[in-house]
């Protein structure tokens, strides 16, 4: 038996979880609500684990102070593949990395 | 016959746009596209609208005649009872779901996410409150279908808002 008929409402259905949830956690950064959107962010990455999905997720969570998941997110996004109109959050996304990767440096020095 | 895709920018180009924008979200809403509504409904819509030359309407939740949203290749135009406003898509500053600022503000604080995916999972289906912030900085409250469809439109305005600052309307 073919599982299709199961399928395309089943893929329909996390399509409209993730842009629910995407554009919840986006509104909730543009208020500054960093915590609430980590988890709805968080909650994106377990529908889509992707590299965009990961950035959003590690600069949020480094807004909410939690430096090593914000770590971890970010490391996490860059082992993906990013598209071509992806490109300029996949500097970002770098540009972040290196930064809490070059104060972590201090810190260990110290 | 072949027929030649619209000059980048025009308002067939963004009306085709916002189309494929809607219809992404799923092929339920080609219900919803302009052309697919009866021609009474498209009356009473263009009379409402008073459409600028080239302007194009795309597509309209319609729950009767006085309680609709239309999404045109330049503006949105909405109404419920005693109230009709619209907006160009190059005015508005902000949109989002008007009940979920509050509670996402209590659960930020608090931390409780446990409850926070109780309140979230019920709010997020069943809230019908939309708002736009125009370039004022007012708040302008929407009534929408609650759920999938509030969704739909929610991400074809978000496309159509960064459309218009690539292509912005020369009008």
């Amino acid at each position: 038996m073919k599982p299709k008929w199961l399928l395309k409402p089943l893929l329909r259905a996390i399509f409209l979880e993730e842009t629910c949830r995407l554009l919840l956690a986006e509104q909730a950064e543009k208020s500054k609500l960093y915590r609430v959107a980590a988890v709805e962010y968080r909650a994106c990455t377990l529908l889509d684990d992707s590299a965009v999905n990961n950035y959003k997720l590690g600069r949020c969570l480094i807004d909410a102070d939690s430096m090593s998941r914000a770590h971890l997110a970010l490391k996490t996004a860059m082992s993906k593949n990013w598209t071509k109109e992806e490109q300029v959050d996949k500097t970002a996304c770098q540009s972040l990395l290196d930064e809490i990767e070059s104060k972590n440096r201090v810190v260990r020095g110290n | 016959m072949q027929v030649d895709p619209p000059t980048t920018g025009s308002d067939a180009y963004k009306a085709l746009r916002l189309e494929k924008s809607l219809l992404k979200q799923s092929q339920v809403y080609s219900t919803k596209l302009f052309r697919s509504l009866t021609v009474d409904l498209q009356g009473v819509l263009l009379a409402e609208a008073q459409l600028q030359s080239e302007e194009l309407p795309v597509f309209a939740f319609v729950e009767d005649s006085e309680t609709w949203f239309l999404a045109t290749s330049r503006r949105v135009l909405w109404s419920r009872p005693s109230f009709k406003h619209q907006l160009r898509y190059g005015q508005i500053r902000e949109m989002g779901m008007s009940e979920l600022d509050k509670v996402m503000r209590q659960y930020e604080a608090s931390g409780d996410w446990d409850a926070w995916e109780d309140e979230i999972g019920m709010l997020r289906f069943s809230s019908p409150w939309f708002y736009f912030v125009d370039d004022c900085g007012v708040q302008l409250d929407v009534l929408l279908p609650p759920g999938g469809p509030l969704y739909a439109i929610w991400s074809a305005m978000r496309f159509m808002v960064q459309l218009e600052r690539i292509h912005p309307c020369q009008v």
